[in-house]
Parts: C-alpha cells; sequence; structure tokens
C-alpha cells in the first residue's frame, strides 16, 4: 500500500523560501498565513540550521484525534485532509499538533477562526466541492518538494523517500571516513 | 508558443479582459506598507477567460527559464487561454532539477503582478500623465536629438541592463556606438567588472571557469566574499552534493552567514582584507612546499615575483591584518592541499573594493599555485548576480568594450563596422571626435559626476543632458545623495522598466522624466546566459501584458525615431523581425569568445533534457554539453564546460590558458621578464577574431588544438598597478596604524572621464574610526533581487521578507540601547550613519556580525534618509514594502581597474532612532 | 472575543458555574427552615448566568457557533474536547434543572410570584416542580458530581497533552479545582453577604455556611499556594528533552518575561489577599459580627475571582507550545 510522507534533510536546508512560495502559488494561499515555514535556529551561531515546518501527514495524527467534530480525517494514502465547511474553529488541532502545522490564517478575511493546513497540495486553499459534496482532491504532488532548491525536502511514497535518505546519510558517512 | 512574425505592432495584442479583472482584484485587495498586509483572495480559476470568450488555444506548458539569478533554473509556465495561471517544475533541467528559490517560484506572481508599470508615463507638473508610445518616443527622440545638437553625442548616457536577453543587450549597445558615444554602461561595471579585469588579465578570459553542476567534483569548497545561500540558492544544491560526497567547505566572511552554517571552517575577517588573507594562505602553502610546482613551471610566469611579495605575509602578520587567527589560516591552507581538487568561489564580497581586480587575480593565482586550477572540481567560480549578465559582459554593454570584449581601438571599432556593414569613416562621423571615439566612457557607478560637476572638471566637453535608464536599478549605486542631484538635473530621464522603479520617484523634480513599460521576461523570448556560460533559451511564455512592450521592439521603434530626429541612418541597421535574426550578428562578430551557438541547437536540447548527465551535463544523444558552453568554436562544436582543461580533446571541450597578451613577454614599466615566452608550445598561435574569417579556428581544430593557443597563465600581471596583489587598506579604515603602512592607491587624475581620489581621501579619513568606529558592510537577502524593485512589489516576497534592517551584534545592541531579548529582527529603528547620510532601518539583533560589524541589505528603496517618499511614484506602482537605502552612506571608494564601486567597507555609527 | 481571553473567560466562569453549584447544594443541605432555604435561594441565581456568560464566551470565538454547539460532541471517541463538551452540556442541564427547583419552588422561589401570573405556566411549572421537588437534592448531587468530577477531570485532560508540555502537568487539574471550589463557593456567599448586608437579616445556617466557605476557603489557598509552588519547581522537570526546552521556555515567560507581573500579583492577590481575608472573616465569625464576616466574604470573592483571572491568563499566556521548539530537534538528524 502506498502511504505519503515527508522527510527534511536538515543539512540540506538553506531557507531560501522556495517552499514557501511554492505553496502559495500552487495552493492559492492568501497572504497573512502559509501552510509551510522555515524555522531558523541558532541563528548566527554555529550550528545555525533550517527546518521547514508543515504539516508531516502523522501516521497516528493527533490533529485527528482530538478534532471534536470530526473535520479531519486520514486517507487511505496517509494523507490528513480537513474539510474547512465543517471546522468550527475551535483550535484544538492545533494545539495537539507537535509541529503547529494547523494554523488560523487571522489575517485573510472570512477565514479568520477556519484552521488551514497543508495537504500534500491535494486541496488548494479555497476548497471546493463537486456536485456530490465531496471535496475536489487534486493527485498528490507537494510543490515544496519539486521545487525545493536544494532537494532538502522529500516527499513522497515512504519507502522511495527513506531509501533516498539512507543512500544520503550512507554516502556521507562513507566520504567522511574516507575523508578522516 | 508559437513565435511571432513580426512583433513590431503585434506586441501589445493580449487578452486584455483577462488582465483587466486580474488587475481590479489587485487594486481592491493592495497591500499597503509592512503593518497593512491584507488579504488577496485570488481564485485563479474565476479569472481565467471562459473558453467561448475567445479561441481556446487550451492548456499549454511553456519552457522558460528564471530571471533572478545567473545559475539558469528552468520551469514550466502553464498558460490557460493566453493567461500565465501556473508554474509547473522542470523535473528535468539538468541545473535545477525543478528546484526554484523563493523569488524564482514566484515568478508568475511577479510577472502579472498589479504594481506593474501598465503604459507609458510622463511627470507633468508633479503629476503623473499618461501618454501614447508614439508621444513618448518622439518627446525622447526629440529631447536626444536636441541635446545632440547642442552638446555633442556624449551628452547622452545610455545605461542597460543584465536583465535583458543576449540579442537585446547587443542591440542597445549597438545602438549607443551608432548615436556615437561611449557612454554606455549596465550592472556589470558594479557587479563582476573586477572579476572579468582580473581573471581575463591573468589566464585569458573573465568568466567563471567551470559551472555549477561541475561543482559536484570538488572535494574542497573555498567561499571568500560569496553567501551562495542568499545569492545563489539553487547553486547550492550542487555545492551541497559535493558535501554530501566528502568536500570540505570553508568559507570565509565578515557574517556568519546561511552559507557558513554549512561550512567545515569557518573564518571571520574584517571587510576589506581579502589579500592579506590569501597572501597569508599562500604564504603557508608555499612555506609547506604543498605549491604544485609542476604545474606552476608549466603552466603559469611570475611565481617567484609572488613569493617575493607572500612572503612578508605571514599568518601573524594576516591576522593582525584580518582578524583571523593565524592557526585558521594554517588550517585552511592546509585543507586546501588536502583535499584536491579545490575551488574558489566569490561574489560582490570580493568584488566590489577599491582593490576588486587584485582579489581576483588572487583567487585566480591561488588555484594556479596549488595547481588545482584548469581541472573539474577546480578553478575559480566567479558567481554572477543577475539572470544574464554573463550574456550582457559578453554583449559588452559596457564603457571600455565593443561586443565580445573588443577595445575600443581602431582594430576593434573597424571590426565591428564590417560586421554592422558601415564604413569607419562614418561611424567615425557620429562620434564627438575620434578622441572620444577610443575613450572610455563614464560608467554606471559614476555616471552622475557627469551631470553635476563642472564641465571644466570632466573629460568630455559637455555634461550629459539625457539619462536613458534601461532596466538598471539606481539604488543599485553608491552616493545616491550625489545621484539624486544629477537626476534633478538632467534635461530629460528615461526610465525603461517593467516597475516605475525607484529611478521614477526619487528624483523631486516636477517635470522632464518618462516612463516607458517593458514587458518582463517571460512577456518575449530570447537567449540568456549563465553563469558557467552556458546559453539557453528562454521562450515567451505570454504575450506582453496591458500596454508593455519588449526591449526587443522598443529599441527598433525608437532607432526609428532618431532617424527622424537626427537624419542619421537607424533603421536599416536596427530591423529585426524576431530575436532569431540577431544571431548571424553575434556569431559573426563574437569569435574572439567563439560565441557561435545557434538559436536551433539551444532549443533542441531542451527537446533533449533528459539525456544529459547531471554531473558532467554530457548529452549522448547530441554529443554537446548543455547550454553550449563558451567557447562553442563551430555548429558542430560541443561547447567548453571547463575553461583551460587540457586533459580533454578540443572536440570534446578542451581547452588551454588563453595568449591574449602576445607570444612573448613586451617592454613593461617593470622591465621584468621582458622576451619570456607566453606559450608552452610551439604551434602557430592561431590569428582569428578580426573579420569573418574562421579559417584559423577550423586549423587548429583540425589539429587538435586550441583556437586560443596553449598559452600560460600570468601570475604576475605587467600592466596592474599591482602586478602582484599588495594588501591596501580601504578608503576607510579602522586601523589608522594600517592606513600608514598599507595605503591606497594614488590619486588618479581622470578615470572614465572623472577625477577619482585615493589617497587624499583616505589621508583626510585617516582617524575616522574614533567617530565612526563601526565597519558597515552590505549584502543580499534571499527573497528579494537586485534593487528590489520586482520581488518587493511581489505580495509573496514582500510578506516573507517584508524588512530592511541593520544586523547588529548583541553587544552593541546593548550598548546602545537596543533590546536584546530575543535573536532577530527587532521594532525598533536605528540610525546608520555615514560621512555621506543616514539610513533608518529596524535593528537586527544577531551573533552572525561580530562587535566592530555592522551589516545591511542593499535591496531596498522607498526610503530616504527616514522619510518615506512613496507618494513620488506613479499612483499604484509602489512596491509593497519600502525602506531606506544603504548606497544613501556606501562609501565614494572605486577600483583602480574598472572602477567598480566599494560597497563592502565603510566606517559608520550606529544610534538609536 | 479572540484568543487567549475566550479561553480565560470560558475556563474560569465554567468552572465557578460548578462551584456555584456545590456551594447551594450545601445551602441545600444547610437550610434547616423555610426561612433559611428563602435566604440561601438568591444563591441560586450564580450558577446558570455564570455558565451561561462563560458559553458565549466561548462559543463567540469559535467560526461558526451554532454549528459548534450541534457538533462539537461528535467525536466521543478520541477527543477530550468532545468529551468535555458533552460533560458541560449535560451538566449545565442538570444545573438548570437544580435552579429552577431553587427559583421556582412554590413558597419561597422568587419566580413563583411571576409564574402564578402567567396563563398555562402557572398550572404546568407548580406541577413540575411538585413532582420533582424530593430529587432536587439528589439531581443537585448528581450534577456536582458530574461537573466536579467528570467535566473538571475531562477539561484539564484536553489541556494535558503531550503538545503542551506545560500544561500536561499534574497541576492543572488542582488549578481548576481551586477555581471551581474557590471562586465558586465564595461567588455564592458573596451573593448572600451581599443580600444579607442589605436586610440585615439571615437564617441560622447563615453562619454555618460561612463556616463551611471559609472551611473551603482555606483549603482551596493551601491547594493553590502547593499548585503554583509545585508547578514552578516541576516545569524544570520532563520526561523528554524537548518538552523540557518548552517546559524551560514556559518558565522563563512565567518568572522573568512577559508574564512575571501577571504570577506575582496573582501570588499576592490570589493567594495572600484571600489567605488575610478568609482568616479575617473566621476571626469575624468567631466574634459573631456576621456583617464585617458578609464584608470580607465579599472581599474574599473579589480576590479570589481577579487572583483565579491572573492565574488563567498565565497559564494560557505563556505556554510554549512543543511546535515552537520541535525545529531545534528535527535539526539534530
Amino acid at each position: 500500500m502506498v502511504i505519503y510522507k515527508f522527510l527534511d534533510d536538515v543539512d540540506r536546508c538553506i531557507d531560501c523560501g522556495g517552499c514557501f512560495v511554492a505553496c502559495k502559488e500552487r495552493n492559492q494561499v492568501p497572504v497573512g498565513t502559509s501552510r509551510i515555514s522555515v524555522q531558523r535556529i541558532n541563528e548566527g551561531k554555529p550550528g545555525e540550521r533550517y527546518v521547514a515546518m508543515s504539516c508531516m501527514h502523522c501516521t497516528h495524527a493527533p490533529c485527528e484525534q482530538a478534532c471534536p467534530v470530526k473535520a479531519i480525517w486520514k486517507r487511505e494514502d496517509g494523507i490528513v485532509l480537513m474539510d474547512k465547511d465543517k471546522c468550527i474553529g475551535c483550535g484544538y488541532c492545533g494545539w495537539a499538533c507537535p509541529f503547529g502545522a494547523p494554523k488560523y490564517p487571522h489575517d485573510v478575511p472570512n477565514y479568520q477562526v477556519i484552521m488551514d493546513k497543508g495537504t500534500f497540495c491535494v486541496i488548494p486553499f479555497d476548497q471546493q466541492k463537486d456536485a456530490a459534496g465531496n471535496i475536489i482532491q487534486a493527485a498528490p504532488d507537494p510543490r515544496c518538494v519539486s521545487f525545493c532548491a536544494t532537494k532538502a525536502r522529500l516527499g513522497g511514497e515512504t519507502n522511495e523517500v527513506t531509501e533516498i535518505y539512507r543512500q544520503r546519510a550512507a554516502g556521507k558517512l562513507m566520504s567522511r571516513q574516507v575523508g578522516v | 508558443m508559437a513565435t511571432k512574425g513580426n512583433l513590431i505592432g503585434s506586441d501589445i495584442r493580449m487578452s486584455r479582459r483577462t488582465f483587466t479583472k486580474l488587475s481590479a482584484v489587485g487594486t481592491a485587495a493592495a497591500l499597503s506598507g509592512i503593518s497593512g498586509v491584507s488579504a488577496y483572495p485570488s481564485k485563479l480559476g474565476d479569472l481565467i477567460e471562459p473558453a467561448s470568450a475567445a479561441p481556446s488555444p487550451g492548456v499549454s506548458f511553456v519552457r522558460s527559464i528564471c530571471a533572478n539569478c545567473s545559475v539558469g533554473c528552468g520551469f514550466y509556465g502553464k498558460v490557460e487561454n493566453g493567461v500565465f495561471t501556473g508554474m509547473e517544475p522542470w523535473m528535468t533541467h539538468p541545473i535545477n532539477a525543478g528546484g526554484m528559490c523563493s523569488k524564482g517560484a514566484a515568478t508568475r506572481e511577479t510577472t502579472v503582478s498589479e504594481r506593474r508599470l501598465k503604459s507609458p508615463m510622463k511627470k507633468v507638473g508633479g503629476k503623473w500623465v499618461k501618454i501614447s508610445w508614439d508621444e513618448a518616443l518622439d518627446t525622447i527622440a526629440t529631447k536626444m536629438a536636441e541635446a545632440r545638437s547642442t552638446s555633442g553625442p556624449d551628452s547622452v548616457m545610455f545605461l542597460g541592463s543584465a536583465k535583458m536577453d543576449n540579442e537585446e543587450c547587443y542591440i542597445y549597445r549597438k545602438l549607443a556606438a551608432f548615436w556615437g558615444t561611449n557612454n554606455v554602461d549596465h550592472q556589470a561595471r558594479i557587479c563582476h567588472s573586477t572579476t572579468v579585469q582580473g581573471l581575463a588579465n591573468t589566464w585569458g578570459f573573465g568568466a567563471e571557469t567551470n559551472n555549477v553542476n561541475d561543482m559536484r567534483h570538488s572535494k574542497c569548497l573555498f567561499f571568500i566574499g560569496s553567501n551562495a545561500a542568499e545569492a545563489h540558492p539553487v547553486a547550492m544544491q550542487h555545492f551541497l552534493i559535493a558535501q554530501d560526497r566528502g568536500a570540505k567547505w570553508i568559507v570565509a566572511d565578515p557574517r556568519y552567514t546561511k552559507t557558513a552554517s554549512k561550512a567545515d571552517i569557518f573564518a571571520r575577517f574584517r571587510p576589506g582584507t581579502d589579500i592579506a588573507l590569501l597572501l597569508g594562505i599562500i604564504n603557508v602553502i608555499v612555506n609547506n612546499d604543498w605549491h604544485d610546482k609542476e604545474f606552476i613551471k608549466n603552466r603559469t610566469i611570475g611565481f617567484e615575483d609572488l613569493w617575493e611579495v607572500a612572503k612578508d605575509y605571514t599568518p601573524e602578520v594576516a591576522e593582525d591584518i584580518t582578524w583571523v587567527p593565524a592557526d585558521t589560516i594554517r588550517n585552511i591552507a592546509r585543507t586546501l592541499y588536502e583535499n584536491k581538487p579545490s575551488s574558489v568561489y566569490w561574489a560582490m564580497g570580493q568584488t566590489q573594493h577599491t582593490v576588486g581586480s587584485n582579489n581576483i587575480h588572487l583567487d585566480a593565482i591561488l588555484q594556479l599555485v596549488l595547481g588545482h586550477a584548469a581541472r573539474s572540481g577546480g578553478g575559480c567560480q566567479a558567481l554572477r548576480g543577475h539572470d544574464n549578465v554573463q550574456g550582457s559582459t559578453d554583449m559588452c554593454l559596457l564603457a571600455h568594450l565593443l561586443p565580445s570584449y573588443y577595445g575600443l581601438s581602431e582594430k576593434g571599432r573597424k571590426h565591428w563596422c564590417d560586421v554592422w556593414g558601415i564604413s569607419y569613416e562614418e561611424m567615425q562621423s557620429r562620434f564627438e571626435s575620434d578622441e572620444f571615439m577610443h575613450k572610455k566612457g563614464f560608467t554606471v557607478a559614476r555616471w552622475y559626476e557627469g551631470v553635476i560637476m563642472p564641465e571644466s572638471q570632466i573629460d568630455q566637453p559637455h555634461n550629459i543632458k539625457v539619462c536613458l535608464v534601461w532596466g538598471e536599478a539606481l539604488n543599485s549605486v553608491t552616493m545616491m545623495k550625489r545621484q539624486n542631484e544629477a537626476l534633478d538635473k538632467l534635461d530629460l530621464l528615461v526610465i525603461v522598466n517593467p516597475r516605475s522603479s525607484p529611478a521614477a520617484a526619487l528624483p523631486t523634480r516636477s517635470d522632464g522624466i518618462i516612463l516607458l513599460p517593458a514587458c518582463t521576461s517571460f512577456e518575449k523570448e530570447g537567449s540568456v546566459t549563465t553563469t558557467g556560460r552556458q546559453v539557453q533559451w528562454r521562450h515567451k511564455i505570454i504575450d506582453p501584458l496591458w500596454e508593455s512592450r519588449s526591449d526587443f521592439v522598443i529599441y527598433q521603434q525608437l532607432a526609428a525615431k532618431l532617424e527622424e530626429k537626427t537624419g542619421l541612418a537607424f533603421k536599416k541597421y536596427f530591423t529585426y523581425s524576431r530575436m532569431e535574426d540577431v544571431w548571424p550578428e553575434l556569431r559573426a562578430g563574437m569569435l574572439v569568445i567563439g560565441m557561435r551557438q545557434d538559436p536551433e541547437r539551444l532549443k533542441r536540447q531542451q527537446e533533449h533534457d533528459t539525456s544529459f548527465d547531471r554531473d558532467t551535463l554530457w548529452s549522448d544523444a547530441l554529443q554537446e554539453y548543455w547550454g553550449l558552453p563558451w567557447p562553442c568554436w563551430n555548429d558542430k562544436h560541443c561547447g567548453t564546460p571547463i575553461l583551460y582543461d587540457a586533459s580533454k580533446s578540443v572536440h570534446k571541450g578542451g581547452h588551454d590558458f588563453r595568449v591574449k597578451w602576445g607570444n612573448t613577454v613586451p617592454e613593461n614599466k617593470w622591465g621584468k621578464h621582458v622576451g619570456e615566452s607566453m606559450l608552452r608550445e610551439d604551434y602557430p598561435v592561431p590569428q582569428y577574431g578580426y573579420g569573418y574569417d574562421t579559417a584559423e579556428i577550423e586549423r587548429a581544430l583540425a589539429d587538435n588544438e586550441p583556437p586560443t593557443a596553449r598559452g600560460k597563465a600570468r601570475i604576475w600581471i605587467w600592466t596592474f598597478v599591482d602586478p602582484i596583489p599588495i594588501h591596501r587598506e580601504p578608503i576607510e579604515s579602522p586601523r589608522p596604524d594600517l592606513v600608514d603602512k598599507y595605503p591606497t592607491y594614488d590619486d588618479v587624475p581622470f578615470q572614465y572621464r572623472v577625477p577619482a581620489p585615493y589617497i587624499s581621501n583616505q589621508r583626510a579619513r585617516r582617524d575616522i574610526v574614533n567617530e565612526y568606529p563601526t565597519v558597515l558592510t552590505t549584502g543580499r537577502q534571499v527573497e528579494h533581487m537586485g534593487g528590489g524593485a520586482q520581488t518587493r512589489g511581489t505580495k509573496w516576497l514582500a510578506e516573507l521578507q517584508p524588512d530592511m534592517y541593520v544586523e547588529i551584534n548583541p553587544k552593541l545592541a546593548s550598548r546602545i540601547g537596543v533590546s536584546t531579548h530575543k535573536i532577530g529582527i527587532t521594532d525598533e529603528y536605528v540610525w546608520v550613519e555615514t560621512l555621506r547620510g543616514k539610513c533608518k532601518v529596524k535593528a537586527y539583533v544577531t551573533e552572525a556580525v561580530n562587535e566592530q560589524t555592522a551589516f545591511m541589505p542593499w535591496h531596498w528603496a522607498g526610503w530616504f534618509e527616514g522619510k518615506s517618499y512613496e507618494d513620488r511614484y506613479p499612483p499604484g506602482t509602489a512596491e509593497y514594502v519600502l525602506g531606506d537605502s544603504c548606497n544613501i552612506i556606501c562609501v565614494d571608494g572605486y577600483d583602480i581597474h574598472t572602477q567598480m564601486q566599494e560597497t563592502k567597507v565603510c566606517q559608520c555609527k550606529i544610534y538609536k532612532a | 472575543m479572540s484568543g487567549n481571553t475566550s479561553y480565560i473567560i470560558f475556563t474560569v466562569l465554567s468552572q465557578m458555574a460548578v462551584g456555584a453549584l456545590i456551594a447551594m447544594l450545601i445551602a441545600d443541605f444547610l437550610a434547616k427552615s423555610k426561612e433559611d432555604a428563602k435566604f440561601f435561594e438568591t444563591g441560586a441565581w450564580v450558577c446558570v448566568p455564570v455558565v451561561v456568560v462563560g458559553l458565549i464566551a466561548m462559543l463567540s470565538h469559535e467560526a461558526r457557533p451554532f454549528l459548534a454547539m450541534l457538533t462539537m460532541n461528535n467525536h466521543l471517541a478520541t477527543s477530550w474536547l468532545s468529551r468535555e463538551v458533552l460533560a458541560l452540556t449535560l451538566f449545565v442541564i442538570l444545573a438548570v434543572v437544580y435552579t429552577a427547583l431553587w427559583v421556582c419552588e412554590s413558597e419561597y422561589g422568587s419566580l413563583r410570584g411571576i409564574i402564578s401570573k402567567l396563563p398555562v405556566i402557572s398550572a404546568l411549572i407548580p406541577a413540575l416542580v411538585k413532582i420533582f421537588m424530593p430529587l432536587r437534592k439528589i439531581i443537585g448531587v448528581l450534577a456536582a458530581v458530574l461537573g466536579f468530577v467528570v467535566y473538571l477531570y475531562a477539561s484539564a485532560t484536553s489541556y494535558m497533552m503531550y503538545t503542551m508540555p506545560a500544561w500536561n502537568q499534574p497541576t492543572t487539574l488542582p488549578f481548576f479545582i481551586v477555581t471551581t471550589l474557590l471562586a465558586g463557593v465564595t461567588a455564592v456567599a458573596a451573593v448572600l453577604s451581599v443580600k444579607y448586608l442589605m436586610n440585615k437579616e439571615a437564617g441560622k445556617s447563615f453562619t454555618t455556611f460561612l463556616w463551611a466557605t471559609t472551611g473551603i476557603g482555606v483549603a482551596m489557598v493551601v491547594l493553590l499556594a502547593a499548585a503554583v509552588y509545585a508547578n514552578i519547581t516541576m516545569l524544570p522537570i520532563a520526561s523528554t528533552e524537548m518538552a523540557k526546552m518548552a517546559q524551560l521556555a514556559t518558565l522563563e515567560d512565567m518568572l522573568h518575561g512577559e508574564h512575571a507581573t501577571f504570577l506575582w500579583l496573582r501570588v499576592v492577590i490570589g493567594i495572600g489577599l484571600v489567605l488575610v481575608c478568609l482568616v479575617g472573616l473566621a476571626l469575624a465569625l468567631i466574634k459573631k459580627s456576621i456583617s464585617t464576616a458578609a464584608i470580607l466574604a465579599i472581599a474574599v470573592f473579589v480576590f479570589a475571582f481577579i487572583g483565579e483571572l491572573l492565574g488563567r491568563t498565565v497559564f494560557f499566556g505563556s505556554i510554549v507550545p512543543l511546535s515552537e521548539v520541535m525545529p531545534h530537534f528535527l535539526s539534530i538528524v
């Protein structure tokens, strides 16, 4: 079975903001909120690193468990989605998320207190429904991954992602040993 | 999309209704300033014209090349019914593999931005008035003709742009030549002119020797004066792959940059002391016998002269000058030696200095001494700034060169007259005089002096009266106060830009400004050259929006008007229907650098993008390298991805150092090496480059010899003021004792037509540190590009980086009363003051800079010394976020050879606003 | 109303309502005579209005208040918030019934006059009251248990999640209990005291009630002091490095940052002044000076209420979620 996941290779991230903009472009996320943002830590010192924070589509998604109105659900392929029409804006999913992914778009008119979070580029910010009332979902093709300048952000089928990361880590380990 | 048969006349045909709708949304929800970032609920789906409105071409995907930095990333533009509706990653592009930084990813938003200039405008009585294209061009041509008849051809200044395609840069340079002036220049002057000077004089060509992909093969990456993570984000993809493969990273920089965060060794050095640091490293290398004697003997001249200088720069001496501990210098030298091949990376950090050319010369020397030059994974990586700045440099939109780096000499002039089909005499008659035909013109760095200095003090008979600011961001030029004086004094100021640009708003004058809306790079097609000399074809995504026109079209229309007003022949020299029509001239005239690619070959490469190997950029299917990096000797040649690489056959991109200075060392004022051979082989040097004759090139290729011959690199450059670089303190230095010991250059009576004081300024400011204790250096933010008019006027980038600031150390912050509770941007404003003026900016508290240094990004405009001039922009065109420009306060120092401005070091004081 | 303010008002008021109900239950058991009951009846007006204001505060912060009311307990299987809301809903229903049995009582209920004048209702309500009156204490006990045990537990648990390390502490429940019993019980005592001061007459059981209030108050102040101390001393201890980092950041904010002032004011007002007033109250009761005792009971409530609001401001304001420190740990791969 296909399960989708993200993985951040923090050794590669350079905080260029490409994911932030690519996400906005793809999902038409308005000014004032974002589905992914790069956090800078240990700024200005050795050990400075950058981490792109977004919805990581947890296997046991705490947001899904926390939501009191069942607005959040998990697809079979592991992508965690939410229905903005059901959301009552209690903000509890935001508290439950260890990555702080669900956010209030406080500065966006009409959406101030409707939660929004990353959807693996499946549902844009402004969700649309078909005649049957189902949310129109695109194929999972996360732009933060394909547009990542240094290929720091990996995303896709779990085994593929881990394999790429494993190879990189192994290569680094090998070369460091040879280097020593 | 298919190319239009004839662009002229058809350039404003567009799906206007759609974009009127799009613009209505934009205006309603316009962002205002930093605080009021409001929402923009755009549903693109609704904005696309219904299929019934026009014959639907459906959805198409157009290959295009990003128009920000020079890495040359590809992407697909998604076009629906003629509207640019989205971007798709070009995952098989050999350079970026789909990757884009924030600026690149915002391309669609930038292109269709509401804040663009939509029609020609004119300032009348302090108000901006919309005018027609015809009226605008007519006024410009009339004024130019007037200035010509009263003050001569040199009274017009042509400022160009590295944002234009190769073809357009070429036409603009040609236009200036046909106008009869050398007062033509563009941002390459203040970007990498010293790189060209330093490298070309060392080994023949002034460009990056390898390309970013090849850096995967490097074992040691030495960044000095480059913050690639912010300036060339996608190139980092390859640099980080090298690191994954075990390469060591050394970053030498005054700041702990984002690039430094990946480094194995970080050396924080005092701005402006690159030479002392590099000589210290060379001193350790030679003392330990780590230099490559074989390479030095066979392929260079002047090593002994280097040692004469370098022997005095022991690590301890260097430590005193540079702040870098002697042990770190030893460590760097050892790391460079142990990890072969190493390569050196730089950008503005090295070039923008009074000693810029020497800095670059020394980078090349370091590579020669180590023997890492001229090979894969080694060499000198000059990371260029704009998307086509390598191309615009090749087209020599410069005050001292003709296209393809021909000099202004009679020989060079005659060559181009031949290509252009005009007689030398007729060309001569268009100039002020024969003298002014060969005299270097005003540069971007100090053009304003030609306007405001008394005529008696400048090296041309009359002041500049008309200035064409064609895609140049004037807030990237230092001494903005004097520049503003000039903008106010001109008879006519013409600004051609997709945005109104700060240049329109800076002057306080109420009349005499004309704005022409140029279209962006994605509304036209053309070729662009990456930093690695690869030429890529950028296809047109959409037709020009609103009333904008492509530069290609505007030049031709302006040329026609000039013919009408001046009576000189222009039209027949400036009639092209397609971009491709320019190429026969380029291919004929630019033999020297082997600019002999062909648009059809470039387009074919993009069809076969998957066949290119990402490591080598070689395609087995096409038998050529990506982008046909010049020198590309003929229609079959594969391009030269790595300059001077003698290990390969010339037919597979092999090369060698170019003899540019004759076969032997001539008489020189130093009296050294005279008569020494510059060749390492007896092969007769091909004589080519003048006229159309390619037989010499073919002869060399047939013998598997590079047409540039096999020469020796010059460690000792007899044409330089300092044949071997020596440390010289910057004009404003925090060390009066070192100013005495390492003084700067003697004053120059005329440098590019203006007097250039050096030592007199430095002496007068010897003790400046007492009053202005902090060293100020400047640089880039990853979210913004150049003068920032485009990126600051793009809502997502404005949101991502809304602040102009000065980075200060927490210790300095607490001393001046800025809160240090949190590391990062604060809401407190400070004044940064120098001898030139002051800037009001936010304080950014960080340990990235030390206590003696402060850092400011330079993309900002819209404020002048703390006051906003947003009201002077044409309505609705000001950028979303504005800030004070650091170039108001940067120093008046210039490189001795190229007049590169010194933005990277001056003394300032910072206090709370 | 948005953000922390609505959380602060909602939690404090809903917990106070539980406390007020408990206070009325105590009064119910203490009332020996019709006069006693008539005096205490006024206190029954505290619980329901307070919880309604609290609910309005919470719902005003929701995007879709009416949808929220209908759907918030949709996910009882895993969501503690759903459970909390369900418990609160049931509590409110029982509290309304219990309150009605006080205020509609046929002999001393303050609504009996109005009811008798209205058609239909004048027949219906007294009949219903008559049927349910024997069950009043049972309903009260049920409501108290539901509120005090189930609702408080669900509420505390809904805040005690691992992503909010500084809330995920054993002190969270005690904080809520203190709000319930200290502010809630004294609220009723304060209302009754006001009534006493206005009329200068009360049943004998009023003194007993004030004694009970004093006892509960002192116990709660002691518990509060212990909880605040325990909270501050326990924050530096955590099971994971990540939680520790978040907890230390919270502590830093509580002790030296934006919320330091709130914390110290809370200690001074919510613990110190309350304790002083409680001691005074006890002394006044010993001296049988009921008027003084009544004034001090009002003071106890005012200080306790302010103290709880301050404490809750610190609770919600100083929290550093795990997501804020997460990047530090993701970067150490």
